[in-house]
């Protein structure tokens, strides 16, 4: 078999790319908690890129990725990867190999429940965390990558999502909601940020990774691949600039913080977008995304929820926004392949995008809460009042992140 | 058209390796200066104490 070196080596970086994004999630949440949970947040990250990964080996890729067409879920054939050789094509693209593929994708797998730990910072067991992240895999994102990037239900529909919109950052934010609304308010309220340069590390490190996982989500290299890098910049840094200018018009001074999350804000809510629609529009997305996340996050302060690191406003609502904008200024003359949105006269496209958001979030909150119910029978979710009081750091894992605290 | 996929992959990721200079400078700059400077983070988290030793100074007189 011969495959293209140009897709397939792009598509290898691509995959580094996407994979250094954990450990930049788990330096910008860790930079947002208290200086006595930073390894206990920063470590459910990591420990996804191991357990993740395992379960993706055993039948995660064949769940997603093996049969199933048109349906809500893929078989077990390929379990342990088998049958699939050095010689196998990937889907999608024939000209890599499928071990590509199934390493891309699982870098997606990785970080998406990653990125759900911000919700309940400081106040989850680990052991629960470990059902957690297991069950959300097989009930909740595993599920959603088939229906809509394995042939599934959704893409039978027509539903389009570039990169991940509905597949990562809407189920994961509202799966965050849920959460949130489970386990309650923390014991302590410890909530600023111990280290906004390690925020800021992390969103370095997400944004460099985000031309992976946008531009490299057409599973090849052409201009659409060019096209979707650009978009991810122009969309993050709109976004950034529209939170910071509307932030320092309402608190007074330009927050860093803001920028920050402004920015990350923007690069999910592109996401679904990248590949299909034109850069004015990614422009257009950008802004809309800087300006609705921060209202999200206004009323999520004001409802009192406890979202401690903003992953529902930022990455669920990011997310929706992303596939509703995707809806209106889709344009097939950018990616033949896409749709062309209500502003060029498709409204079923748009109709369908807007039902497959509103089932997803109602899909992944409902399941979420019902796993955490399930998870708390057989252990603690919730983490006693006295161990939030001394930090997660010492009272799970017995570590500090810095000495005489 | 047909693009040449191993230049335009390279330059992509090139693109980034660029990008990411800028956090990286933010990064040699923000450590060159002086404990308050960065974000002006700590002069921040200063705010409450002074405010408390105001508040004291006002209860002795």
């Amino acid at each position: 078999m011969n495959f293209n070196t140009g897709d397939t080596g792009f598509m290898l970086i691509a995959t580094s790319l996407v994979m250094l994004m954990t450990p930049g999630l788990a330096f910008f949440y860790g930079g947002l908690v208290g200086r006595k949970n930073v390894l206990a947040i920063m470590m459910q990250s990591f420990f996804s890129l191991c357990l993740t990964t395992v379960i993706w080996y055993i039948c995660g890729y064949s769940l997603c990725f093996s049969g199933g067409e048109g349906g809500f879920i893929g078989n077990f054939d390929k379990a342990f990867f088998a049958g699939v050789t050095l010689s196998s094509p990937s889907p999608v693209n024939a000209g890599i190999p499928e071990f590509v593929f199934a390493s891309y994708q699982m870098m997606f797998a990785i970080i998406t429940p990653a990125l759900i730990t911000g919700a309940f910072a400081n106040r989850v067991t680990f052991k629960a965390y470990t059902l957690f992240l297991t069950s959300w895999l097989f009930l909740v994102y595993f599920p959603f990558v088939h229906m809509i990037w394995g042939n599934g239900y959704l893409a039978k529909l027509g539903v389009l999502d570039f990169a991940g919109g509905i597949v990562v950052h809407n189920i994961a934010g509202m799966a965050a909601l849920a959460s949130v609304i489970f386990v309650g308010k923390r014991a302590i309220k410890d909530n600023l940020p111990h280290s906004i340069p390690l925020v800021a590390l992390g969103t370095g490190l997400l944004w460099f990774g985000w031309y992976g996982f946008n531009a490299g989500s057409e599973l090849k290299v052409d201009g659409v691949t060019a096209q979707a890098f650009l978009n991810t910049d122009v969309a993050a840094s709109f976004a950034g600039f529209a939170w910071l200018i509307i932030e320092w018009l309402s608190v007074g001074k330009p927050k860093f913080l803001g920028l920050l999350t402004g920015s990350v804000a923007g690069l999910a809510t592109i996401t679904p977008a990248a590949g299909y629609v034109s850069l004015g529009s990614a422009a257009v997305i950008g802004i809309v995304s800087g300006v609705v996340c921060y209202l999200a996050v206004m009323l999520k302060n004001r409802l009192e929820l406890d979202d401690a690191l903003d992953v529902w406003g930022v990455h669920g609502v990011g997310g929706m926004i992303g596939i509703v904008m995707l809806g209106i200024l889709g344009s097939k003359a950018v990616n033949p392949l896409g749709a062309d949105g209500l502003f060029y006269g498709n409204s079923a496209f748009f109709m369908t995008q807007i039902g497959t958001i509103v089932a997803s979030s109602i899909y992944a909150f409902g399941f979420t809460y019902l796993m955490l119910m399930l998870i708390d029978k057989i252990t603690p979710v919730k983490i006693a009042a006295a161990d939030q009081q001394n930090g997660l750091d010492e009272a799970i894992h017995g570590e500090q992140a810095y000495e005489g605290i | 058209m047909n693009f040449n996929t191993g230049d335009t992959g390279f330059m992509l990721i090139a693109t980034s390796l660029v990008m990411l200079m800028t956090p990286g400078l933010a990064f040699f700059y923000g450590g060159l200066v002086g404990r308050n400077m960065p974000a002006s983070h700590a002069k921040l988290l200063n705010e409450p104490w002074r405010t408390l030793k105001s508040h004291q100074g006002k209860g002795k007189l």
